[in-house]
């Protein structure tokens, strides 16, 4: 808006010279990308969610690295001191030790992190793949596809998703990372099949759609070419609140033993014996890790918010 | 009206069925199937299994025994949990009113914190009260309720130790387990006592939950005000020169609040999954810690019938939900 309203201020002041003609003032036009990314970084949270995650992330993906460089600091997650077990916060362990074993937590939060992560992004790349597909044949050619897939979501919303993937994973016998997070995309696609079904839905009746459809474009295209991209904002954001939620639900699951198991580590399973520990005052065990999911997923919520106002076309500055 | 509202109900029957579908398709996909949950022991002669599978009509084929398992589910006979050895339906009703009573509890207190907070914050916008409420909003939206359940248990319940920390009734005051017919006795005897030991025992579970919730509703309500107040009824009321008492309250809350009818439906799971967390953190006796102790025990039955009833009461209140809200909002046709 604003650089059209420099645009026309320059041309009422010069109203028979073309802009730049004898000398140099290149008005910028921004390309839809750049508005985005410019109305992203405008959001007042979201760069500081880009920054607390990107951290996380090096922190926990280079834990490797920072054993290597700080063995005695930063354990592996087989290491362990009995003496230790049970000891609070200390400028050895800052995040002090568990009471089963004395593993460290903070070397523990780092390596438990990347299955967490990686379990939260991988299930919701799976689920936007599924809820993409699904949602565009809904939303695209309407009719019997569309009616079943509605009744499906309605069914997968309307059973909490908390009971389950529980189920899930003691039907599968599931205490492998990708069988779980597997699980979890397959329980995650079906908000993000409808919020592409229903974009499909208007997108289809607009003109650019019938005019690729008269110039004998096959659907598979139309879809992927022209419906598509103009779902694009909507999907990202859906995915990206769905890693928020997906790395909440592991930590609980996991907590309770039905996921992720120890010697595993995620975030939540470095959690799962801990309750018991709780009533005796062992506050640090419980605490630490949880603040850590705290913490990653406020950034991506931040990330989420951010996107949001980003790719919404109703916000105009 | 009557018409709508028949109309809703028929509407919810093909989700209804393929909830059914689902459920009987997890309980298939078990290894092994029921059968494996039923004639497991591997010390029955083979002739004794085969028994079992007959009489539980496992052998019939698989299109036979869903409709075999739905005309059982809609007739009552939800058969019996294995480990408590009791019908099915039995137990989960035993436990329904705990997670009624904490729901209900947690609701009330979350809607009657989120209102005020989310109404303030659109009428004091950008104000420090507002960025309060947006902080907290963030913040209680990333927590896991696991963990903020685990938290307040540790600092209202252990290092502090001034509230109950397990359960729903202090069985030791009462001398009977919560909704007996011996506790039901003494709750008659003893009203005041039991409604403020319930109480005590309902604080930590309820602002758990509420928390969470006010988290979401305070935003909801801000977004749905600031969204009303921008009217243009509204600049007609104030252009009238009615005070702004009268704007806020009659002009803009009513048509603020409206959208928070069908937010009560979609928040329903929410709530109950809030319930299922808290219920295993503080013991409480309710459907959430059934479900566990029977995914615990492999009790299949318990399992499929807590499900199918969590679908059906689900299903069921967005009925109502749709209902309300046609009621509510005189621009949505029910013809």
């Amino acid at each position: 808006m604003l650089e059209r309203a420099i645009e026309n201020q320059i041309q009422f002041e010069h109203p028979t010279e073309a802009p730049g003609a004898d000398y140099d003032l290149a008005v910028k036009q921004f390309s839809l990308r750049e508005i985005i990314y410019r109305r992203f970084m405008q959001h007042p949270l979201a760069k500081w969610g880009v920054l607390g995650l990107a951290i996380i992330m090096v922190a926990c993906y280079g834990a490797p690295l920072w054993h290597t460089l700080f063995p005695n600091f930063i354990q592996l997650p087989t290491d362990f001191d009995l003496a230790q077990a049970g000891k609070g916060p200390s400028l050895a362990h800052p995040f002090g030790s568990d009471s089963l074993n004395g593993h460290d937590i903070f070397s523990l939060v780092l390596y438990g992190g990347q299955l967490s992560l990686i379990i939260g992004i991988g299930s919701m790349i799976l689920a936007v793949v599924l809820g993409v597909t699904v949602g565009a044949a809904a939303g695209y050619f309407g009719g019997f596809p569309d009616a079943l897939m509605m009744r499906v979501t309605d069914v997968l919303l309307t059973l909490p998703a908390l009971l389950i993937v529980p189920l899930a994973t003691r039907i599968f016998a599931a205490d492998n990372p990708f069988y779980i997070a597997l699980i979890f995309g397959f329980l995650s696609w079906q908000s993000i099949a409808r919020i592409v079904r229903s974009q499909f839905l208007s997108l289809r009746e607009m003109q650019f759609t019938e005019a690729a459809r008269a110039l004998g474009v096959p659907p598979s295209r139309i879809i992927f070419r022209h419906l598509l991209p103009n779902a694009v904002g909507p999907i990202v954001v859906a995915f990206t609140l769905g890693i928020a939620g997906n790395i909440v639900l592991e930590a609980f699951i996991s907590f309770l033993g039905f996921g992720i198991q120890p010697p595993q580590y995620s975030w939540g399973s470095i959690l799962s014996g801990a309750e018991e520990f709780l009533i005796v005052g062992n506050w640090w065990w419980i605490t630490f890790p949880g603040l850590m999911v705290t913490a990653t997923v406020l950034c991506v919520n931040f990330i989420g918010d951010g996107l949001r106002d980003a790719f919404d076309p109703k916000i105009v500055n | 009206m009557v018409g709508y509202a028949v109309r809703r109900l028929l509407q919810s029957v093909p989700t209804v069925v393929v909830m059914s579908i689902v459920l009987f398709a997890i309980m298939q996909a078990i290894p092994g199937g029921p059968m494996a949950a039923l004639a497991f022991n591997s010390h029955q002669s083979e002739a004794a299994k085969l028994a079992i599978i007959h009489r539980w009509g496992l052998d019939l084929p698989v299109y036979e025994q869903y409709f075999k398992w739905v005309g059982a589910m809609f007739t009552g006979d939800w058969q019996n949990s294995f480990f408590l050895n009791q019908p099915v339906n039995k137990v989960i009703f035993a436990r329904l009113p705990a997670t009624v009573l904490l729901m209900t509890v947690a609701y009330a207190l979350q809607e009657l914190l989120a209102i005020p907070a989310g109404i303030l914050a659109a009428l004091k916008r950008y104000s420090f009260f507002d960025q309060f409420v947006t902080f907290f909003a963030y913040v209680g939206n990333s927590m896991p309720t696991f963990w903020l359940g685990l938290m307040l248990l540790m600092i209202f319940g252990v290092f502090l130790a001034i509230l109950p920390i397990s359960g729903v009734i202090d069985i030791r005051v009462a001398g009977a387990p919560f909704l007996t017919p011996q506790y039901n006795d003494w709750f008659g005897q003893h009203p005041l006592q039991g409604t403020l030991d319930v109480a005590k025992h309902i604080i930590l579970p309820a602002t758990t939950i509420a928390i969470v919730g006010i988290a979401f509703d305070s935003r909801f309500v801000r977004a749905s005000m600031l969204d009303a107040i921008h009217q243009d009824y509204v600049r007609t009321a104030r252009a009238k020169g009615l005070s702004e008492r009268s704007v806020v309250l009659k002009h803009t809350l009513r048509n603020a609040l409206l959208p928070l009818i069908t937010n009560i439906a979609l928040e329903l799971p929410i709530l109950f999954s809030g319930a299922v967390v808290t219920e295993r953190i503080f013991s409480w006796p309710g459907m959430g810690q059934l479900f566990f102790q029977a995914l615990e025990g492999y009790d299949y039955p318990l399992m499929m019938g807590i499900l199918f009833l969590t679908g059906l009461l689900v299903i069921f209140f967005n009925i109502v939900a749709d209902i309300a809200y046609a009621i509510a909002d005189p621009r949505i046709s029910y013809a």
